[in-house]
């Protein structure tokens, strides 16, 4: 009896000291754990969701608000695997819609990029533009809504023009700052080597600023897609905003299920294109 | 006339006095280290003779030529950010003769085919490499690795980024960097200061080396005193701790230069502890002490060269 206390001790000790390794402040989680735990919330979420949804649609066949994954996958088949009558694909022909408008942002976001170069490297563009910037950056682009679509129309160019007010300040505030945390004795040295003013902003500061400026972008991707979508959610004929409020109306949940999805994994797909570009080009960044 | 004069040299940023009346004559192909305690304006002084920054009185001239701006006869080496992190070493060490001799086009499309060539040879070997072209920069290509090759590094290391190079290393591909534009004027600003003892006393040989095949006039700022005795042709100490007849308050009169010594070459590992330096040494140490200040007429100021003007209200005893 006595030998079996000890043992349970000593088990329990042992158990005890192997959890601390772990769960105990700057304890330290292996591949094992770090993969169960990872999956953990998403297995759950997802288990206690399908569990719901099947109960629901048990005591009610005609429940819209909780689908199941069946009836998600079904209207999954009829927007992106069967043309509707006019003979799109309309997931996919939304998503183009939506894409084309993000890619037309893309050059006006780059021009944010080296508008904060500017003002990081020369005094007067700050002057010109850092109080505006602040400013601009501030407005609420829900309410910039209503004022671009009377000024530009209801067209695709308002819908870019709403991304590029949104996220422009942004990037470029951005940019000046770690324009500003480049070190100066490499401008200085860059100088002392005969480089002209160009050739340390553009080929010096801009390009060892550049794989930061890409993090800042993928930062704002949220921004820029709230954006997007809520300008095409009031006023569009097309796109994943447009359609996804479009069948709020008939309260189709496992449509909207099937946009919120698409959008999901897609900004989650350029995410993580751009870090792993950065990774790959940018070997000598941050070390 | 001098090679290098600074006179009557005061810098300030704000209400904060740095330098104070400044007098500097320093020959061609002196090397002059600078050593004082730490805020006293070593690399403000380096600053100013580079021309990144203007003094608010008084003038600095080189050959008799007003310093007015950063010019390429003038190099530097800092303790860090030596190299530009996106550039392998190669790519560092030509950096400053292609901005030099070529255009900002000219110098990426260079690049390129550099990148590209050296990219097949690394892959496909060098026989492959031969095939492509050259391209405009293939001479600074050519010079860059002689001077690869004078650091002690080998070709294998030329495509390596900085962030791959032990510090030793990274300080002598920063060296030859600037050393590529054989400038009259070289300043260093505690270039060995992180490194270990072992790879600083190989950099130290590898400076004098550097000096005595270039004869290149070098200010090496440096806060061991050692170093500063067993590299330069003459130390001069700068300092904030001294006193005046106007009792001015460290901190806020700024640094004067308060001892000024000539120093025997040495060459050898084995003089740098010779007793002449090991006197020098005692007496830098009791003049940098900020708990003795020296009055402003008890500095050591013994090199021929030195000179100094000063202002009568902080020295009016003559004794
Ligand atoms: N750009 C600047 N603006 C304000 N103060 C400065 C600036 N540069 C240097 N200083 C001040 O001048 C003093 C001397 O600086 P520095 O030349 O770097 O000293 P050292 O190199 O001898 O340690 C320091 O007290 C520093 O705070
Ligand atoms: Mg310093």
């Amino acid at each position: 009896m006595a030998h079996f206390v000890q043992l349970l001790t000593s088990f329990t000790c042992n158990v005890a000291t192997y959890l601390s390794r772990i769960f105990g402040m700057d304890g330290k989680t292996t591949r094992t754990w770090k993969l169960v735990l990872s999956w953990l919330p998403i297995i759950l979420l997802a288990g206690w969701y399908t569990t719901t949804a099947y109960h629901r649609t048990e005591e009610n066949p005609d429940e819209k608000l909780t689908p199941t994954p069946t009836k998600v996958y079904e209207a999954f088949q009829r927007y992106a695997l069967e043309p509707d009558k006019a003979g799109d694909y309309r997931l996919w022909k939304d998503v183009r819609a939506s894409g084309e408008r993000f890619l037309w942002a893309l050059p006006w976001l780059f021009l944010a990029a080296l508008v904060g170069l500017h003002m990081g490297l020369y005094q007067w563009v700050e002057d010109l533009s850092l109080r505006s910037l602040t400013v601009v950056d501030k407005i609420p682009p829900i309410l910039l809504l209503a004022l671009i679509f009377v000024v530009l129309g209801t067209g695709d160019i308002a819908k870019v023009a709403i991304i590029v007010i949104t996220v422009f300040p942004t990037i470029a505030l951005d940019t000046q700052l770690i324009t500003k945390s480049f070190p100066k004795e490499l401008r200085i040295k860059a100088k002392t080597l005969g480089a002209s003013n160009a050739e340390i902003t553009y080929l010096v500061v801009f390009k060892n600023i550049f794989p930061r400026v890409l993090h800042v972008f993928r930062s704002s991707l949220k921004a820029i897609f709230l954006a997007l979508l809520a300008a095409e959610a009031v006023v569009s004929a097309v796109g994943i905003g447009y359609r996804t409020f479009y069948v709020q109306r008939f309260s189709a949940v496992d449509v909207i299920l099937v946009y919120v999805i698409t959008a999901t994994l897609a900004l989650v797909t350029i995410d993580l294109s751009i870090r792993w570009y950065v990774r790959l080009r940018y070997k000598w960044l941050d070390k | 006339m001098s090679f290098i004069e600074l006179t009557d040299v005061h810098q300030a940023y704000g209400h904060k006095r740095v330098l104070n009346d400044i007098d500097l004559r320093i020959r061609e192909g002196e090397f002059t280290t600078i050593v004082g305690p730490t805020g006293c304006g070593k690399s403000t002084m380096l600053r100013l003779i580079l021309g990144s920054e203007q003094p608010v009185r008084g003038s600095v001239t080189i050959e008799g030529t007003p310093v007015t701006g950063i010019h390429r006869d003038r190099g530097i080496v800092f303790q860090q950010y030596g190299l530009f992190p996106n550039l392998t070493v190669l790519e560092n060490i030509m950096f400053g003769p292609v901005h030099e001799r070529h255009s900002f086009v000219g110098g990426i499309i260079g690049r390129a085919i550099i990148k590209l060539r050296r990219g097949a040879e690394c892959w496909l070997g060098k026989r492959v490499g031969n095939l492509l072209p050259k391209g405009p920069l293939y001479a600074i290509e050519e010079q860059a690795l002689e001077y690869l090759n004078r650091i002690g590094l080998s070709e294998a290391d030329a495509g390596k980024y900085p962030f791959e190079l032990s510090g030793g290393m990274r300080q002598r591909v920063a060296i030859a960097s600037a050393a590529i534009m054989k400038p009259k004027v070289f300043l260093m600003d505690e270039p060995f200061g992180a490194l270990d003892a072992v790879t600083r006393q190989k950099m130290q040989q590898f400076i004098l080396e550097l000096h005595q095949k270039y004869q290149m006039t070098i200010f090496f700022v440096t806060h061991e005193l050692r170093e500063a005795l067993f590299l330069g042709t003459r130390v001069i100490a700068l300092s904030q701790y001294y006193k005046t007849d106007n009792g001015g308050e460290p901190g806020t009169q700024g640094s004067k230069i308060i001892s000024d010594f000539p120093l025997q070459r040495t060459s050898t590992l084995d003089e740098k502890y010779s007793p002449e330096l090991n006197a020098i040494e005692k007496q830098l140490m009791e003049d940098l002490d900020g708990s003795k200040k020296k009055y402003i007429g008890d500095f050591h100021l013994t090199h021929p060269d030195s000179f100094r003007t000063v202002d009568a209200a902080e020295w009016r005893r003559t004794s």
